[in-house]
């Protein structure tokens, strides 16, 4: 089975104890474990950082797309023009994540504004880890951008109920697998919300991949949903979305 | 072929040993935090599934509040499946002479393994006294003690027991989750290059930062020791930590049965 990674990271410093943590460290463990497309993320947190995403991605040869650090409309040094955002998308299949907490730039309509409207008309994922959004938040959004693609990941099981319940009150919510670690979840999730719900995300380098493919590989759903947990969601939403 | 290549393409190598050295049964016993618990039957089918040979764990009617009752229901699980299900006597202070005389009563019994306990859910403190009265007994017996840590939690943060341990310096102690932190698993890893008798459970590390080929480069290997926490967390998730790594097949052997053998003296599975 192939696997294509929603959640996948690299810095640009070495960190200690991460046996991949660079790029091409990364790049190289995801190839051997036949993890053959990634959306890629810096973690690194200079302002050249998405920069050296674009190129790392532009170098791959089709294999690793960038996300970008999306910061909202304020100051231009940091963030993306109308123009710049919707070339990323057409040329280069760009997805962004934002911040919330990190970078204090909470998931509000008036702070993000018309990038909303470029993301949800693109049909452009917008990643954001759970670690970091309220969910009320989220729902203000969706309520004003019901066909705004979210993925949210980095879930933790302790907010199961949140975001099942706002997964199934919502349209296009999906998750990544990276922290599915509770019994049976993956199998459990995957009945309540569908398989086309959940996208195969290691969080590299921040953790190892190795927990993530196992479970896929012998988890107890058909062959069929977990094809789409492994690849085709992210074939879909990030590799043949109508841009 | 590795045991990853054996792994990677849908097969659990014949013959690989996996001592679960921490888990949690119960029989269709669900919490208010939601854990799916499914007939203890069911749990064990997706134990030996994934090549997992032997299963110690500690009963969830007693982590939940019915110590001596649950204690009695794990033991019958040893005796449902022998030989593959072994049981970890959970520990209470506020229960100290039934418990203690349910060490008496199952100690030579060939299900029993050693002792579980949780300060964070018994809302007794490692950094107080109340356990010492069971360090005693089980230095005195050669009893292992498993202990729930988290460095974030204050009844039982892994450098906490750096005190306890210049009391009692024979005491053999698994570190259950390594503290679960990156803090947390410093502070186990100095704990354990401190103490020869000193256990980490790599459960828990997971979500530390720290890759599991970086990781046992730490402390001495003999020291590592494979858990899954189930039936809290998929037993999937370590197995699949373990197997899928980079580490050598020898190393992989050692964390996943021979170092948690050699610590409690004895093999678990033939």
């Amino acid at each position: 089975m192939i696997f294509k990674d929603i959640n996948c990271g690299f810095y640009v410093h070495r960190r200690p104890l991460q046996y991949a943590c660079l790029h091409d460290e990364v790049a190289a463990l995801a190839e051997r474990d036949q993890i053959v497309a990634r959306a890629i993320y810096n973690y690194d947190k200079g302002a050249d950082a998405n920069e050296r995403t674009r190129r790392y991605a532009a170098q791959s040869g089709g294999a690793e797309y960038p996300v970008y650090r999306l910061m909202p409309p304020c100051y231009a040094e940091e963030t993306f023009t109308r123009e710049a955002m919707i070339r990323a998308i057409r040329d280069e299949r760009a997805l962004f994540r934002i911040h919330p907490k990190t970078y204090a730039a909470p998931l509000h309509i008036w702070m993000y504004d018309w990038m909303l409207d470029v993301l949800t008309e693109s049909r452009t994922p917008l990643l954001v880890s759970l670690q970091e959004l309220d969910l009320r938040d989220a729902a203000a959004v969706k309520e004003a951008y019901p066909q705004l693609r979210l993925i949210i990941t980095n879930t933790d099981q302790w907010l199961n109920r949140q975001y099942v319940r706002f997964a199934q009150y919502y349209p296009e919510v999906y998750f990544d697998t990276c922290n599915t670690i509770e019994y049976y979840g993956i199998e459990n999730m995957t009945k309540i919300l569908g398989a086309e719900k959940f996208l195969f995300g290691s969080y590299m380098p921040e953790k190892e991949p190795y927990d993530k493919l196992f479970q896929l590989l012998y988890c107890e759903l058909s062959q069929e949903e977990k094809e789409l947990i492994a690849h085709g969601n992210f074939e879909r939403l990030v590799e043949e979305r109508g841009v | 072929m590795t045991i990853k290549e054996h792994v990677m393409n849908g097969v659990i190598p014949e013959g690989l040993r996996i001592v679960d050295a921490h888990a949690h049964l119960g029989d269709g016993e669900q919490s208010g935090t939601y854990t799916c618990t499914l007939p203890v039957e069911e749990s064990l089918r997706l134990s030996r599934k994934i090549g997992i040979g032997a299963v110690v764990a500690s009963g969830l009617g007693a982590l939940y509040g019915n110590v001596p009752g649950g204690n009695e229901r794990m033991m019958e699980f040893t005796r449902l499946y022998p030989g593959y299900v072994f049981a970890s006597i959970f520990y209470d202070p506020h229960y100290h002479d039934e418990c203690i005389a349910q060490l008496e009563k199952y100690k030579n019994d060939p299900g029993f393994v050693g002792v579980k306990i949780h300060p964070r859910e018994t809302q007794t403190y490692i950094s107080t006294h109340d356990y010492d009265r069971l360090y005693e007994y089980c230095i005195e017996h050669d009893i292992l003690v498993a202990c729930h840590t988290w460095q974030t939690e204050p009844a039982n943060p892994p450098a906490d027991f750096e005190p306890v341990l210049e009391r009692y310096p024979e005491l053999k102690l698994q570190l259950c989750h390594m503290g679960g932190t990156y803090q947390g698993v410093q502070d186990s890893l100095r704990l354990a290059n401190r103490f020869p008798r000193v256990y980490l459970d790599i459960n828990g590390s997971l979500y530390t930062q720290i890759w599991l080929e970086d990781l046992v480069r730490e402390a001495p290997i003999e020291r590592f020791v494979f858990g899954t926490d189930q039936t809290f967390n998929d037993p999937r998730i370590m197995v699949g930590r373990v197997l899928c790594s980079d580490l050598d097949d020898g190393v992989k052997r050692l964390i996943l049965s021979e170092s948690f053998e050699r610590a409690i003296g004895r093999r678990l599975i033939p």
